[in-house]
């Protein structure tokens, strides 16, 4: 049986998976000076692009958030964070993740009105 | 998420502040005493160094896992005039390099600064949260 996606439980899984990519560049930025540190990042969107690009709806509904590591060239101390790059995924995942909330509370307040008939 | 994550984003943020903080605390001391020649024991003061660590896979931040001292050299300096000049006239200063000591701080304060917006940046998406429960 295939799980039906409403764009709630969607919205509602990538802000968890921003919330979650959060703490790691958190994680990543606090040990930018940790030797032999590797940083990591969190997939999210583009496992969901792959799913629905391969049309199979029991895959998107799959679909969960991903730590992996970031893969970068490491510095002589072994560590691979770059505090630029960290700074501009902060940003956009921030962004992203005021979006996804504002979609999701105009949505809750379309229901609560829908349901209160007012 | 995992419920057994009990450190929260900010509290990871907080740790990279005060480990830091400790890193900016010891630059200055090595600043400030890069020309004593005699500590309280008697030895020209040494340059001291944090060691980060983490544990990987927790995500739950950084931590100061030792202060250590740098064996490198003292500098050797000729100066018969010296108070602490020995029998050939020489004066050992602090393994301390101003500049070194500089770019360090600039390091320490830039990774200061990002952890600082990553927690007002983790407060605005709180405060975007809150307004679910309105």
């Amino acid at each position: 049986m295939f799980e039906k996606m409403s764009v709630e439980t969607l919205l509602e899984r990538a802000l968890g998976a921003a919330e979650l990519r959060h703490r790691v560049i958190a994680n990543n930025i606090a040990n930018v000076d940790t030797p032999g540190f590797r940083a990591q990042r969190v997939a999210f969107e583009e496992l969901l692009g792959e799913a629905i690009a391969g049309g199979d709806r029991e895959r998107l509904s799959r679909v969960a958030a991903r730590i992996l590591p970031a893969g970068l060239a490491a510095g002589p101390d072994g560590n691979d964070v770059r505090l630029e790059d960290q700074i501009g995924q902060l940003l956009k995942n921030s962004g992203r993740y005021k979006a996804y909330m504002r979609i999701l509370i105009k949505r809750y307040r379309q229901m609560e009105l829908a349901i209160n008939g007012q | 998420m995992d419920a057994r994550q009990i450190m929260g984003p900010i509290d990871v943020s907080v740790t990279a502040l005060e480990a830091q903080s400790e890193r900016i605390r010891l630059i200055a001391g090595n600043i400030a005493n890069a020309r004593t020649t005699r500590t309280a024991e008697g030895t020209p003061y040494r340059r001291k160094d944090v060691v980060f660590s983490t544990e990987m896979g927790k995500f739950a931040g950084v931590r100061v896992s030792e202060v250590i001292e740098d064996i490198s050299p003292f500098k050797k300096v000729f100066d018969p005039g010296h108070p602490d000049a020995d029998e050939e006239g020489f004066v050992l200063f602090p393994n301390v390099d101003i500049p070194v000591e500089l770019v360090n701080l600039m390091s320490a304060s830039r990774a200061y600064q990002a952890s600082l917006a990553l927690m007002k940046r983790y407060m605005e998406m709180a405060e975007i949260t809150l307004e679910l429960l309105r």
